[in-house]
């Protein structure tokens, strides 16, 4: 195919389209290329497609296992490659396509779904953050351009704009992913009401501040 | 159309024009009108007092392996069907065809389908191409454990309406053009027309446990539609 002018993304990206099918479906075209995916996502494809163990979200080979039992940071990945259009879904949760143009996006690693192009993955450090309600200290990275298909309960994703006047404050159980120059801190909420059984619930908080998108999920974990 | 959707999740069904309705037991919410629900029986399917007993019901149980209780509602009024807020499709067969779902998810059709237990024609022991011996008997076994979806399948024929439970909704796949469909067997909902569904195994000692998860697939041929839900979830 060639290359349009009026068309800004480079050819590699567009032959490797992730559309939303349906609210909660992905369709991934390939034309003698790969994607990789969440482990067991795909719900059917066409044309000839072949599945394998792309190892996890922390990098390559044995450091990214060993990296994956330190940090808690889960995610098995799947690469599909070949000819025709592989559907992706998980549990029936609605699903975002975000489009990465060499930028890094933190996200919640159980909330990934497939991702193509040039992008890679790790697992960075990410602050102490969530320490008591499960989020753990390390964040899932994808960095590059390409596409990012995202999982989201109870809706589609709500995405917040954040600049440096405003830094937006989300649950840490709601948030799904982070774009753009930003800064994350933890806020704190205890007092001697949440020492005596009295708290909100809503204890810890995630803070960002900069310049940015961050994404929640209308739905806590 | 004989059914209608009130949304996502719930159908409504007025029996004045669709005649009496087979539904899975449980799943009326509410009706308007002098509506009666009464068992219903599939040929075969035992569990029916003063019907088939004894060993031939057994027999019909194990064919069966998950058939769904299902009742007839007959009379004047309007019926409104839902199950476990899973969302609903509707397929229209008022042209005539033969669809095939899995028991565990058909809310309901239109007592004019007959409604049968064949073989999925993915039977375990012929899966995976080439799948003799020790590794075919795995997968034989694996196949039951794993899809839960079993040898037999629902088959309804004739003229009507039929309405799909899915989790996650459901997307509509062509069978007959260029290139071959696949589907995970999981997510497997039903399939419209003549299609045949074949159990293909991608999974061998060489590639054992790292074939991305999807090691077992159902391979489509033939011309029609496969139903296809956004979900890996058993019902």
């Amino acid at each position: 195919m060639p290359l349009g002018a009026h068309d800004l993304h480079p050819l590699s990206f567009r032959a490797m389209r992730l559309l939303e099918k349906s609210k909660r479906v992905i369709e991934a075209q390939l034309s003698n290329t790969s994607i990789r995916a969440l482990s067991g996502s795909m719900v059917a494809y066409e044309g000839q497609v072949s599945f394998k163990s792309a190892g996890f979200g922390g990098g390559e080979g044995v450091l990214a296992g060993l990296r994956q039992r330190a940090t808690g940071e889960g995610l098995s990945l799947m690469e599909a490659s070949g000819t025709g259009i592989v559907y992706l879904a998980h549990r029936g949760r609605n699903v975002t396509v975000l489009d990465l143009n060499n930028e890094t996006l933190q996200v919640e690693s159980e909330q990934l779904l497939a991702l193509n192009g040039n992008l890679s993955t790790n697992v960075a450090f990410a602050g102490v953050r969530g320490g008591m309600s499960g989020q753990g200290l390390f964040t899932t990275t994808v960095t590059g351009t390409g596409q990012v298909a995202l999982l989201s309960s109870g809706g589609p994703l709500i995405h917040l704009e954040v600049s440096p006047q405003y830094p937006l404050v989300v649950d840490p159980d709601a948030f799904v992913c982070a774009k753009g120059q930003l800064t994350q801190s933890f806020v704190t909420d205890v007092s001697w009401r949440s020492a005596i059984g009295q708290g909100s619930g809503e204890a810890f908080s995630l803070k960002w501040d900069g310049m940015g998108v961050v994404s929640i999920q209308p739905a806590e974990r | 159309m004989t059914f209608t959707k009130v949304n996502s999740k719930v159908v409504r069904v007025d029996l004045n024009q669709s005649g009496p309705v087979v539904a899975r037991r449980g799943a009326m919410l509410f009706y308007t009108g002098t509506v009666h629900f009464s068992p219903h029986q599939v040929p075969g399917a035992g569990g029916m007092p003063g019907g088939m007993g004894g060993i031939v019901s057994m027999a019909g149980r194990m064919m069966q392996g998950e058939h769904e209780a299902t009742m007839v509602a007959q009379g004047n009024g309007v019926v409104h069907y839902g199950f476990r807020g899973l969302e609903t499709h509707i397929v229209d067969m008022s042209a005539g065809g033969e669809l095939r779902v899995e028991a565990s998810r058909l809310l309901a059709h239109t007592s004019g389908l007959q409604s049968a237990v064949v073989q999925a024609s993915a039977a375990p022991a012929a899966a995976g191409g080439g799948g003799g011996g020790l590794l075919g008997a795995l997968r034989g076994a694996a196949t039951g454990m794993v899809t839960g979806t079993g040898m037999f399948t629902t088959q309804l024929s004739g003229y009507g309406a039929a309405v799909l439970l899915a989790h996650g909704g459901i997307i509509e796949l062509q069978v007959g053009g260029p290139a071959p469909v696949f589907v995970d067997p999981q997510s497997f909902v039903a399939a419209l027309g003549p299609v045949r569904t074949d159990l293909k195994s991608t999974m061998s000692w060489r590639n054992a446990g790292r074939t991305g998860g999807e090691s077992l697939q159902l391979e489509c041929t033939g011309q029609g539609i496969v139903y296809v839900q956004a979900s890996e979830e058993k019902l």
